[in-house]
């Protein structure tokens, strides 16, 4: 029973850790990774800790109809490193690549903010990349959305893309 | 041999131009180049881009359940054989950011003979222009496209549907899919024949 128990400890200490490793590393998709890898680069800044655990989280009490969430935040960011408009959406393209397709874009320079929403078919449900860049703070985020879920996004594309800019939480909760 | 390659020659012309006449209008297209409104976008206060088309649309007329109502099944009904709903709206804070000829960048691509302006509103006081085109084909006049522009002094929209539509339920677009409400209705009530574009109010 002891060996057992000692058996356990590094596992659950491991998974523990998993959890604490910013999401940016576990992350599967080659977009998400190279957006995040690209305003890390730019911004000298890294994502926020514990993204895992908070993607893990994110998860765990996700709205109805989204899953697979994977989300990077940066705060503290130098707003005076903005890109031009025109050459963020360059850049925004040529990282997604034709795989995504540009869905929605929403600029507001009045609230000081842009968002970006790509989408990939992904057999019957979606698969989509919001990134959104504010004065001081960046979050990208890529989900998985059901038909249904994706449904409310169609109806009222800037509505969604201005409401899950805060993360996916806010998105679905209509 | 001579008459050989003279008959080649003319056989290929004469091919060349049956596919030139069967394609919409010697080649104009019923998607819009809208980019070309891209330079705005630094002026602007707020920008909406939205791009519908491939699974996205589908997905949006796939699911037609008898629950929904009256208002969602016709919108799903209206767009099951579109290809394409692209729009881009300008808000700016002031007036004059914009220009006559930015304007006039689009409706140059919505010229005769595909084109034809089915609606042309202009009010005097509230200096709205609001403006329908639509992209027939042959005799039957099958539609291919439709696009709208809107133009108010701190507003420029531009809606392009690629693909069939029915002109008398085009009002249940607004306020959907990015479409802004542009009281279609309204303006359709007051439709006039093309050579009578604009309406003073």
């Amino acid at each position: 029973m002891t060996r057992r128990n000692n058996a356990t400890i590094p596992i659950l200490a491991l998974a523990g850790l998993l959890f604490m490793i910013p999401v940016t590393s576990r992350a599967g998709d080659r977009q998400f990774r190279a957006i995040v890898q690209r305003i890390q680069t730019h911004y000298q800044k890294r994502p926020m800790r514990f993204m895992g655990l908070l993607s893990f989280v994110a998860n765990r009490v996700r709205p109805e109809g989204i899953r697979n969430i994977k989300l990077a935040v940066f705060e503290d960011l130098d707003s005076s490193r903005h890109p031009a408009d025109s050459d963020l959406d360059a850049l925004m393209q040529k990282i997604v690549g034709p795989e995504f397709q540009p869905f929605v874009r929403v600029r507001s320079r009045r609230d000081g903010e842009q968002t970006f929403v790509y989408a990939k078919e992904l057999g019957r449900d979606f698969e989509l990349l919001v990134v959104s860049l504010e004065r001081d703070e960046a979050c990208v985020v890529k989900m998985k959305v059901d038909p249904e879920e994706m449904e409310k996004w169609i109806d009222d594309p800037p509505g969604m893309s201005k409401k899950s800019a805060g993360g996916p939480g806010h998105g679905a909760a209509r | 041999m001579k008459n050989l390659i003279k008959a080649e020659t003319f056989i290929g012309a004469l091919l060349v131009l049956v596919m030139g006449a069967s394609a919409p209008a010697f080649g104009q297209n019923p998607r819009l180049k809208i980019n070309n409104l891209e330079k705005l976008s630094s002026k602007a206060a707020e920008v909406i881009d939205v791009t519908l088309d491939g699974s996205l649309l589908k997905l949006a007329s796939k699911f037609i359940s008898p629950e929904e109502g009256e208002d969602e099944a016709e919108v799903k009904e209206l767009i099951k054989d579109l290809k394409g709903i692209y729009v881009k709206s300008f808000e700016f804070d002031k007036e004059g950011e914009y220009s006559e000829a930015d304007v006039e960048s689009i409706r140059t691509q919505l010229s005769a003979p595909a084109w034809s302006r089915i609606v042309g509103v202009r009010s005097k006081d509230d200096k709205e222009n609001a403006e329908v085109y639509l992209m027939t084909e042959g005799e039957a006049k099958n539609i291919l496209g439709l696009a709208i522009i809107t133009a108010e002094p701190k507003e420029l929209t531009v809606v392009n549907i690629v693909g069939p539509i029915d002109l008398e339920k085009l009002g249940a677009l607004e306020g959907k899919m990015g479409i802004p409400r542009m009281n279609l209705e309204k303006e359709k009530a007051s439709q006039k024949p093309a050579a009578s574009h604009d309406e003073k109010k």
